[in-house]
């Protein structure tokens, strides 16, 4: 009876090494492909096991940001996302309009117009890198980064760069080394 | 109650054995995968550039080997005074190959520098007023398209958005660039 209860909590225990494994493989085999096809692009891996993102392109390591903190509900499962446009800096943001008057801030209190201090990320399926510091959006997952780490990512990564998520139920799969 | 421990024993013992195989087989799509990724990945020193915080870093095995501080692209506009001519001084982004490297450098300065002191252009392209021997300090490596990396006569202004696109080192960084280096390497600029 003991013998079986062993043997049950092993593989319980083999289970969970198979999800990480099956994790990392799906992680990997993005990577691989999206390396495979456009071989000089930048691309971005967030990896929540690590609490890291890394910068990459050719499957070289160009920069690694810490994640400061995440919102919204993320998917226990490897993502492809697609980026899909930023807010720098420079942008003009369309004017939010309160009673006929035009408000000089949005809802998030942003300045709708002028320099902003921070950038933001936005990505498909919804998901959104931004600045830590900055009030996170109800709805949507994300991280946030340090002011540095989010406006170079900003500069490094043009519009349908690909990002592949990693969730943190797999443990650290050292995608980075 | 023997038989049925027996049983029970037995399907657990199954199951164990199928994911040992899945775990043994997933294991060897993982080494697969990561020794086709580690196919495609710079063996040899690559030179990595952040303009938005003007660092440098030379990188090998996905280790930093040596940072440091530069100067890059101002991105400022330049207009030709009487011509349509238009200029913007921006640090170029993606993969670059370092296609050569010089030592004691002539900077064969091209019209945008005669336009920005407000002296009269050169009409021949080897006259003897657009050489100026000084300026690219002891070493450069060039990056196509006019963009180089570089010394400078300004030290104090390394770490700023200030040039004319090119990227500049202090002496010491310049020179341990230049030594880490080899033409064909990689330089990822963002």
């Amino acid at each position: 009876m003991v013998f079986n209860i062993l043997l049950l909590i092993s593989v319980f225990s083999i289970s969970a090494d198979i999800n990480t494994l099956r994790t990392k493989k799906e992680a990997l085999q993005l990577e691989y492909n999206l390396v495979k096809n456009s071989p000089t692009s930048y691309y971005l891996i967030i990896d929540f096991a690590a609490k890291e993102a890394h910068l990459k392109a050719d499957a070289n390591l160009l920069r690694t940001c810490k994640i400061m903190d995440s919102f919204g509900n993320i998917p226990p499962r490897t993502q492809k996302l697609t980026l899909h446009n930023h807010i720098q800096p420079y942008t003009t943001e369309p004017k939010t309009v309160y009673r006929q008057r035009e408000l000089p801030l949005d809802f998030s209190e942003r300045l709708t117009n002028g320099p902003k201090s921070r950038s933001r990320l936005y990505f498909m399926p919804s998901f959104l890198i931004q600045s830590a510091g900055l009030p996170t959006p109800r709805d949507m997952p994300g991280i946030q980064l340090s002011k540095q780490d989010t406006k170079a990512l900003a500069s490094a990564l043009p519009p349908n760069t690909i990002t592949i998520v990693i969730p943190s139920t797999s443990k650290n799969l050292g995608l980075a080394q | 109650m023997a038989v049925l421990h027996f049983i029970l024993f037995l399907s657990i013992q199954n199951i164990f054995a199928t994911e040992i195989v899945s775990q043994e087989s997933l294991q060897a799509d993982i080494e697969a995968i990561e020794k086709a990724l580690s196919k495609h990945r710079e063996q040899n020193p690559y030179i990595v550039i952040d303009t938005q915080h003007n660092k440098l870093q030379i990188w090998q095995n996905n280790q930093i080997v040596h940072q440091a501080i530069c100067a890059t692209g101002s991105g400022k506009v330049l207009l030709h005074p009487q011509k349509s001519n238009r200029w913007q001084f921006n640090t170029p982004r993606g993969l670059w190959h370092v296609q050569k490297k010089v030592t004691d450098p002539i900077w064969a300065k091209p019209q945008w520098a005669f336009v920005e002191n407000g002296t009269e252009i050169p009409r021949l392209p080897w006259e003897f007023r657009r050489l100026d021997p000084t300026t690219l300090g002891a070493y450069a490596l060039e990056l196509g398209d006019g963009y180089e990396i570089h010394g400078t006569l300004y030290p104090s202004l390394l770490g700023k958005n200030i040039t004319h696109g090119c990227i500049r080192l202090n002496d010491e960084d310049l020179a341990l660039t230049y030594q880490l280096i080899d033409t064909g390497n990689r330089v990822y600029i963002y």
